[in-house]
């Protein structure tokens, strides 16, 4: 990865985060995994970085921890998204789509 | 314990220890870590790795310790608004007896006594969360203050001071050794108050008062307006301590309401304060702020 996809994946972290765990309750290592699974490898993530991204998340109001147990006996600290996270993913996703449409009419104008 | 598990454990501490954080929050990232490092070992070995090659590649890919824990500590240095209010509120219950004080006002002195009540308990329940450290400096208040009035004790009373001075003086240098060992910016919030308690008793006070026990009522009194003034200032920057998140404007907040105390009592109260009133005040906002100097290095 480039030094100018590493910035803008950092810039898109929340969103990411946001997206996952908004299709249901996951911890770390799985999030991480659904993150790979889901864009194909694209976004391969030094697992160590997420954490501080989840507790501040948490922090900001916009996730929920809470420890569960899991049918092994293993316990994992499952996140879980806050109406405030929901609101905030809404907004994230529209300022994308917008900035998403921009960028492409300004690489691929339309023929007039 | 296998080697495998004992390499994942190093790993974690290694992360954690020297994390200046609450306990609490550093032992569930130390859960956190583990269970995070095992998921993906035992993921690794089911592809067929070695415990040995999967514990390695799980640390690996989990990256440096050090950076790791600098972001996590800069995450949890903040305080929530919560945590903010409860740190700022001794300073106002201060500021709110000394009121009470002022005008004999029985429900500031209700609301005060509750409010502390209230307080301990929630410092104790929490097992001494961030905020608590601010309290424990007025804790240290009664022990030190006993001590300084049995310096001058007659007949047994003599016998009393040197028993309880050693003691004294050991509880508390205790108290300032593990707020230390948990972070040092926590002694300078800890001691703050008694800086501003040594430049005003300089300032109303003469020694050999202090000395004696026996305070001028009426020197607090004349200034018992800017008294409370320091507290709500003490209390406005243990608010912005506990929700800033750069150290160094953590260690500004300390700073700043001392010097504004120590120029004030210099501008308007500096003819009636002895040469050895200066020196003790200003000894005593030194040694409080050496604990914040680390954070403007380099």
């Amino acid at each position: 990865m480039t030094n100018y996809e590493r910035e803008f994946l950092k810039g898109s972290t929340d969103c990411l985060i946001l997206s996952v765990v908004n299709d249901g309750p996951t911890y770390g290592y799985e999030l991480i995994k659904e993150l790979e699974s889901r864009s194909g490898g694209y976004f391969h993530f030094r697992e160590g970085t997420l954490y501080p991204a989840l507790h501040r998340m948490e922090q900001e109001g916009f996730l929920e921890g809470r420890w569960q147990t899991l049918p092994g006996g293993q316990e994992r600290r499952y996140y879980y998204i806050t109406p405030r996270g929901k609101e905030m993913l809404a907004h994230k996703r529209a300022v994308w789509s917008d900035f998403s449409a921009a960028v492409k009419a300004v690489f691929k104008p339309e023929a007039g | 314990m296998t080697a495998m598990h004992k390499k994942l454990s190093e790993y974690a501490s290694s992360l954690c220890d020297g994390m200046r954080v609450d306990s609490r929050t550093r032992g569930e990232i130390d859960r956190e870590v583990r269970a995070h490092l095992e998921d993906h070992t035992n993921s690794l070995k089911r592809s067929g790795l070695s415990d040995d090659e999967a514990s390695r590649r799980a640390i690996r890919s989990f990256g440096n310790p050090e950076i790791i824990a600098r972001d996590l500590i800069v995450v949890h240095s903040q305080g929530t608004w919560r945590d903010a209010f409860l740190t700022s509120l001794p300073h106002l219950l201060v500021a709110l007896l000394l009121t009470a004080y002022f005008r004999q006002s029985l429900v500031c002195l209700l609301a005060t006594v509750l409010a502390a009540g209230l307080g301990a308990h929630l410092a104790v329940s929490r097992r001494v969360p961030a905020w608590s450290f601010s309290w424990l400096g007025y804790c240290l208040v009664p022990i030190i203050l006993a001590a300084l009035l049995l310096l001058n004790a007659t007949h047994w009373w003599t016998l009393v001071g040197i028993a309880y001075i050693p003691c004294a003086v050991l509880v508390a240098v205790y108290v300032v050794r593990q707020t230390a060992s948990r972070d040092l910016l926590y002694v300078s919030l800890m001691l703050a108050p008694w800086a501003v308690i040594t430049a005003w008793c300089m300032a109303t006070q003469n020694l050999s008062s202090i000395r004696s026990g026996s305070l001028d009522a009426n020197g607090v009194r004349s200034y018992g307006r800017e008294l409370v003034g320091s507290f709500v200032t003490l209390a406005v920057s243990s608010f912005v301590f506990a929700r800033i998140r750069p150290r160094w404007g953590k260690a500004l907040a300390l700073i700043i309401p001392q010097a504004v105390v120590f120029g004030y009592v210099l501008l308007f109260c500096g003819q009636q304060v002895s040469l050895w009133g200066w020196l003790v005040a200003g000894l005593a906002i030194v040694l409080v702020s050496l604990p914040t100097m680390r954070e403007f290095r380099g």
